[in-house]
């Protein structure tokens, strides 16, 4: 009994590896857009994306097989993304009470490590896509993601809503104010090219 | 502090732009802009800073970033405990199954059961007691044998069994009845 049993744990094991590596396949391309146009380069995209793939795949058992796998992985990806520049921008405000701790020197590099990787990942973005990035990533990070989720991604306000465990009114207002910014910072480039 | 439409406007163009405000905001939104060149102006540049975001191009990862990502799974899933159903499958299954006109169904069906264990019970052993004692415990021995649940001594001497068998005589004596 017992060797079956464990064979066919493993076997199930194997099928669970095999389906979530097939969901995630299928869905590439809009995990790496979004987690891109979050993170702003690619470097954080593919941290993102790689702590977030291990994350659903330890959780993997509690996804409910036959609702969007896009979505689920999206939402693991938003809420890991805005945790992570909440715990960055408590580090920077600690860093500045104690300007001479390691931990805030330590967070100081990587301020800098992050600002040297950017000459090569502009050159490998097109021209298109190089002001409205950067305009992005100027917003602040509650403010990007429900831009990026609602006018990249497509969805609507009552998923993102509930994605981030905010009330609707918030969606609307946050969207306002992020959009309103890249109006401002977009303006010239925006009209250049989409307005008529 | 006066009402200046502009602002109002301002706060609502967004969800305009997606439809999602009520009808009455809608119109509200729309009437003003009929005449307000500066909010109308706002709204082409939203427009066109929405068409901007969507119309960016599909970034690429290094080639070798999923390839590395999928190895990455299958060493993690080694380490992972054995699939088992877990609470919510569980309950995303019951919910499957458990659908309201089947659980109403259930519930239609055993009141039904209920109600016909009750109208075929059988009858109480006879009111009055027979001329021989023996008899009457033989008769008795026997219905509560037959339907335990039906005799409350009997119910009361289930419970009891466990604790001090010996203790009660009735049932060695039915026993023994002729």
């Amino acid at each position: 009994m017992g060797p079956r049993r464990s064979e066919k744990a493993s076997r199930s094991a194997l099928e669970r590896t095999r389906l979530f590596e097939d969901l995630l396949r299928q869905h590439e391309d809009q995990i790496y857009r979004l987690a891109y146009r979050l993170t702003g380069n690619r470097d954080d995209a593919q941290d993102l994306i790689q702590d977030s793939v291990i994350d659903a795949l330890v959780s993997f058992d509690r996804f409910c097989i036959g609702s969007r796998f896009d979505r689920w992985m999206q939402r693991i990806i938003t809420n890991n993304f805005i945790d992570r520049h909440r715990a960055r921008s408590k580090v920077k405000v600690e860093s500045l009470d104690q300007p001479t701790g390691s931990e805030g020197e330590d967070e100081r590099t990587l301020e800098v490590a992050d600002v040297t990787t950017d000459p090569p990942q502009i050159l490998e973005q097109r021209a298109l896509d190089e002001p409205v990035q950067r305009a992005l990533d100027e917003l602040q990070a509650e403010y990007r993601a429900v831009v990026v989720l609602s006018d990249i991604e497509g969805y609507s306000y009552q998923e993102i809503a509930t994605m981030l465990r905010v009330p609707i009114g918030t969606v609307r207002s946050r969207l306002n104010r992020g959009r309103n910014i890249l109006r401002e910072k977009l303006a010239d480039y925006a009209r250049q090219r989409y307005r008529r | 502090m006066r009402f200046r439409p502009c602002d109002w406007v301002g706060e609502h163009l967004s969800a305009y732009l997606d439809e999602a405000l009520s009808g009455r905001e809608m119109r509200q939104v729309a009437a003003h802009l009929i005449t307000c060149h500066a909010c109308r102006g706002a709204l082409d540049d939203l427009r066109a800073t929405k068409q901007a975001l969507q119309g960016a191009e599909m970034p690429r990862p290094a080639p070798d970033f999923w390839p590395e990502v999928y190895a990455q799974v299958r060493q993690k899933s080694v380490s992972l405990p054995a699939p088992g159903i877990s609470r919510s499958t569980w309950r995303a299954q019951l919910a499957g199954v458990w659908t309201v006109p089947r659980a109403l169904a259930t519930a239609a069906a055993m009141a039904a059961m209920l109600l016909l264990s009750i109208l075929t019970r059988p009858t109480a052993p006879p009111a009055s007691a027979p001329d021989d004692l023996g008899e009457f415990i033989a008769q008795h021995a026997q219905h509560s044998t037959a339907y335990p649940l039906s005799d409350w001594s009997r119910m009361m001497f289930i419970g009891s069994e466990a604790n001090a068998p010996a203790t009660v005589p009735v049932a060695d004596e039915s026993g023994n009845a002729p």
